[in-house]
């Protein structure tokens, strides 16, 4: 776990004195709404459907057991006893007191926390792999960048008022658990074939919503040490020219497309020769300072073996081996699996955990996981170093709290937004075609057999989901007053990434989940051996599933 | 702000109580109701001209913010409904059940 050095705690300490005057301002009428809108905006207080929302950043998406603590204290003493894991790694609060926020940005501030630049047109909240540091796949460990990221980055004076929001994402590792192409920025680890140093490949432009735009490579190695001033030149050329006159076409994925990828790599390298070598390189005593403030206790020695070669009693106990199989990743300790909790119980609300839940996981962090644990992109969390002889303890303790489905990456393992239970943006409910869906496919032994399939539902075309990038991507849509769904086939966010593709007229949530049981069984009777969905629709195209949407019609 | 509505639909005035976001009707009697049957419901722009003028003081006063007209519907028996679905998801909170938090069971002592 990163710690704080008393400059980090200063600066948010800092901050939630001034957030606490300026609630009091707003509250006495020193400032208007007009006044304090951004400045709320600035600490995460978004106002919602219902009541405030409070986001929560959880930097590059890992927490410590006290740290969930204090979420669950939160989530039971300022909200209504749960909180929302988002696709961004956060957590929200859907029910928060504008005249408690300052005691609850306080209450964060005392573990490292805090929803500084969870809104705002400036650099958000740096997302990161998952499994970073334990993934057995992975050259550095990406939190280590994603922190001097997340340093550089915090109230830059240059980057406060962009022309949009603007999001980051990085990994360590060749296989992409990030989805690095579907930011405004995404790094990827590689080795310089040469040298075998470890660099990073920049792509430029990616991004969801309105105009969906996986994002272009701006440059193939760029040696670490030129992190920052390579970024800082990218922030500047957008800075200058991104579109600030239209909401719509401001994000950098817009001025990539509108210049072309040439052109904006030749803006960006005439900037970077001003900055290059200069006072933002970035020294490899950073790296290695920043790297020991991550430390963990030590693994334990001695252990051998890989969740990938363990011996599953399938007989003796087939809903721990199920388990197992759908929910524990290798490791790179021998002797260590990854865990993955799923927060998508049949009929849950995707992403959403209780306070005893938070407090749950806390404890089993503090037992079994080296006191650590991530928040997924996928809306569900990670116990990251778990020894394998600890598994059976652990799913019990974790069925005995309901966090025990084995369909991590599955089916039943559905990405949804709030939707309009929640977002004053939205044209259509998420939530309850979720709970839909993974009641629909709730057999988990089916699941498994159906195997890895994402379903990601966005409730407006903001796609906080992702649903560009679902295997099957479903959109909420106000047609007239009727809430309809339209779905896509065919999206990923993997290296591979691609834009799913619409398939038939938008359609209510019953016919919507009947047409999803229609593509499963499509693919279950076409798929060749070892093919998964996505490989299926890659290699038949929509074609077949469209045969689906009239035979069942 | 106030979309443009049928020049004699029935409305109402809503706004988030500032001090704690909750969703509020504007009363007959000037004053704040979280339940929508409190609401003053008026049909005539006239009307809701007259009624979002009543209430810029209680913006100014840090009462509400986010004021706004919505069109209802009012049935046989006097119950107020909003025309619009987020308006009567706003009105009577998510449509799905919320999260329950309970206690679990003490953790066993590691074995
Ligand atoms: S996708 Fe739209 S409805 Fe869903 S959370 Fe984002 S803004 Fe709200």
């Amino acid at each position: 776990m990163y710690q704080y050095d008393a400059h980090d705690q200063a600066l948010v300490d800092q901050r939630v004195d001034q957030f606490r005057d300026q609630v009091a301002r707003r509250l006495s009428g020193d400032l208007t709404e007009d006044q304090f809108k951004p400045l709320r905006l600035m600490n995460g207080l978004y106002l919602q459907l219902h009541a405030y929302m409070l986001r929560v950043a959880v930097p590059y998406g890992t927490l410590s057991g006290d740290q969930m603590r204090v979420l669950a204290h939160i989530a039971r003493r300022y909200d209504r006893g749960y909180g929302h894991f988002t696709t961004r790694q956060n957590i929200q609060y859907n029910w928060i007191k504008l005249e408690e926020a300052p005691d609850i940005l306080a209450d964060m501030a005392r573990v490292q926390m805090h929803a500084i630049q969870t809104s705002g047109n400036c650099i958000r909240n740096v997302t990161a792999d998952p499994w970073a540091g334990v993934a057995p796949d992975e050259i550095e460990d990406p939190r280590v960048t994603a922190e001097i990221l997340r340093q550089w980055s915090t109230l830059h004076p240059e980057f406060s008022f962009l022309p949009r929001k603007f999001k980051i994402a990085i990994t360590g590792a060749p296989n992409d658990r990030a989805a690095v192409k579907v930011h405004d920025i995404g790094l990827r680890m590689h080795r310089d074939p040469d040298s075998g140093e470890a660099g990073y490949e920049v792509i430029v432009g990616g991004g969801l919503g309105r105009t969906p735009v996986i994002g272009k490579t701006i440059r193939r190695f760029l040696p670490k040490d030129h992190l920052l001033s390579y970024l800082e030149a990218i922030m500047r050329v957008y800075n200058a020219h991104g579109r600030r006159d239209n909401i719509y076409k401001a994000r950098i994925k817009i001025l990539v497309d509108a210049l072309g990828i040439d052109a904006f790599r030749d803006q960006v390298e005439a900037e970077w020769q001003a900055l290059k070598d200069g006072p933002l390189t970035v020294p490899a005593e950073t790296y290695a300072a920043i790297r020991a403030r991550f430390a963990l206790p030590p693994y334990d020695e001695g252990l051998t073996g890989s969740v990938s070669t363990l011996r599953l009693d399938e007989a003796a106990d087939p809903a721990l081996a199920r388990w197992i199989r759908a929910n524990v990743a290798p490791h790179r300790v021998p002797g260590y699996g990854i865990v993955n909790v799923s927060l998508k119980a049949p009929g849950q609300i995707p992403g959403d955990a209780t306070a005893s839940q938070m407090e749950r996981i806390a404890d089993l962090a503090d037992r079994y996981s080296l006191g650590e644990v991530r928040v997924t992109k996928d809306q569900n969390l990670v116990l990251p170093h778990v020894r394998l002889d600890d598994l059976p303890a652990l799913w019990r303790a974790l069925d005995a709290a309901d966090l025990a489905s084995p369909n991590v990456g599955l089916v039943s393992d559905i990405i949804a937004c709030p939707g309009l239970d929640y977002c004053s943006l939205a044209n259509a409910r998420s939530i309850p075609l979720a709970q839909a869906l993974s009641e629909r496919f709730a057999d988990m032994a089916r699941a498994q057999d159906i195997g890895e399939l994402h379903i990601n539902i966005s409730g407006c075309i903001n796609a906080c989901a992702h649903h560009h990038v679902g295997h099957i991507g479903i959109l909420g849509v106000d047609q007239k007053g009727k809430e309809l769904y339209q779905i896509t086939l065919g999206g990923r966010s993997d290296d591979n990434a691609t834009l799913g593709k619409v398939v038939g007229p938008a359609v209510p949530a019953d016919r919507a989940v009947e047409l999803i049981a229609g593509f499963v069984d499509t693919y279950l009777a076409i798929r060749h051996p070892g093919e998964r969905f996505i490989d299926t629709v890659a290699r038949t195209g929509t074609a077949p599933f469209k045969e689906t949407l009239h035979a069942a019609a | 702000m106030a979309r443009k509505l049928r020049p004699d639909a029935p409305r109402v005035v809503t706004a988030n109580r500032l001090r704690d976001g909750v969703v509020v009707y504007r009363t007959a009697a000037g004053a704040w109701s979280p339940a929508l049957d409190d609401a003053h419901v008026v049909a005539s722009t006239e009307a809701e001209e007259g009624l979002l003028r009543a209430c810029t003081a209680d913006v100014a006063d840090c009462l509400v913010v986010g004021l706004d007209v919505i069109e209802v519907q009012i049935d046989a028996h006097g119950a107020i409904a909003p025309i619009s679905q987020r308006e009567a998801i706003r009105a009577v909170g998510p449509s799905i059940a919320l999260p329950q938090d309970r206690a679990f069971a003490p953790l066993a002592a590691p074995a």
